[in-house]
């Protein structure tokens, strides 16, 4: 199966979804409340940068707060992860030789500003009187 | 807003690229690979290659593996091409991202390892870094054990380091939506480490 890298059509999975079909999506995608309490809300709160650890540390558990910051020692060392050496040569020779194909012209994005318009429905217009003068001239 | 240091830092690696290659813009580098100067196609892969090989990493916990991806996703980017229409960064993710959960969806890891990880330690003693060794392998195991979609916010937040409104432009959803993917996901590591650690 080709995949469709156009990314205005982004997969199923990925569409945006409006607030009246929510009901449809995943558990983990609709916008709820969770059940936490506020301990878990400022945790939350903290780990995504809104409140400091102070506040964090006065309202959430503090074995929390430990567990998280172990966490993101952890995850840091990740953060700071850079693509081998060897991968950007191995890219580089796995390219194909020649220029990626350009588009078709029935793929193109086309432009239609008020002139576009006017020039087609003028063309359209033309084409249809001739096409009935030619009819009438049949007769 | 005024953001917190927290346990989360926040970069925005992909709509900042480094600054050595930024004064030739996409699209132009585009246009000259396009025009068939393959080489050109080099310092694509040079100005995003990591923060996709850092998602590709936490998507798979395997180093081979994100490397195979990364280099199918520029190979794919680079037939495709001409077929860039938008922001060539949110383009090359979202196929790095596809490959990931295609690779998610094909193959069945009982075990993810960093084993193979050579990235340099934040922890100073042997006993810290016996320490972290435990510790990171949990958390591939936990990560592992998170829907798709779940470990990929918290990939996105957590390891990538970016905010919520660049997820929700990267990934096309709603910044509430997001919130709600990467507490979920915070709640089940935490289910499944705190025993250990906690």
């Amino acid at each position: 199966m080709l995949d469709n890298l156009d990314p205005r059509e982004r997969r199923s999975e990925d569409t945006p979804k409006s607030r009246e079909t929510s009901a449809a999506r995943p558990l983990s995608d609709r916008e709820v409340p969770l059940t936490g309490d506020t301990r878990t809300a400022t945790l939350n709160a903290w780990l995504d940068g809104e409140v400091p650890e102070s506040e964090a540390r006065a309202t959430a558990n503090a074995r929390d707060v430990e567990f998280w910051l172990r966490i993101e020692k952890e995850v840091e060392v990740r953060r700071e992860a850079k693509t081998p050496v060897h991968v950007y040569r191995q890219i580089m020779e796995a390219l194909p030789q020649d220029a990626p194909a350009a588009l078709p012209w029935y793929r193109k994005q086309v432009t239609v500003n008020p002139m576009v318009a006017m020039a087609a429905t003028a063309g359209a217009v033309a084409v249809g009187m001739a096409i009935g003068a030619a009819l009438t001239k049949g007769r | 807003m005024k953001r917190y240091t927290s346990g989360v830092k926040t970069t925005s690696v992909m709509v900042a690229p480094r600054a050595a290659d930024s004064q030739e813009a996409d699209h132009e580098v585009i246009g000259r690979v396009l025009a068939g100067d393959r080489n050109a196609f080099g310092m694509l892969i040079r100005r995003y290659s990591d923060p996709l090989y850092r998602h590709a990493l936490g998507m798979t916990g395997s180093p081979d593996v994100a490397e195979d991806i990364l280099q199918a996703s520029f190979i794919k980017a680079y037939q495709h091409l001409a077929e860039v229409h938008g922001r060539f960064d949110a383009w090359i993710f979202r196929i790095v991202a596809n490959g990931c959960k295609d690779w998610l969806k094909n193959i069945r890891r009982t075990h993810l390892s960093y084993e193979e990880d050579d990235q340099p330690s934040a922890f100073a003693t042997p006993e810290e870094e016996l320490d972290r060794t435990e510790l990171r392998s949990d958390l591939d195991r936990a990560l592992a054990q998170l829907a798709p979609s779940l470990r990929e916010a918290f990939v996105m937040k957590h390891v990538e380091g970016r905010s919520y409104e660049e997820m929700a432009d990267l990934l096309g959803t709603t910044v509430g939506a997001l919130k709600m993917r990467v507490h979920r996901a915070r709640e089940a590591l935490q289910v499944l480490l705190e025993e250990k650690y906690a």
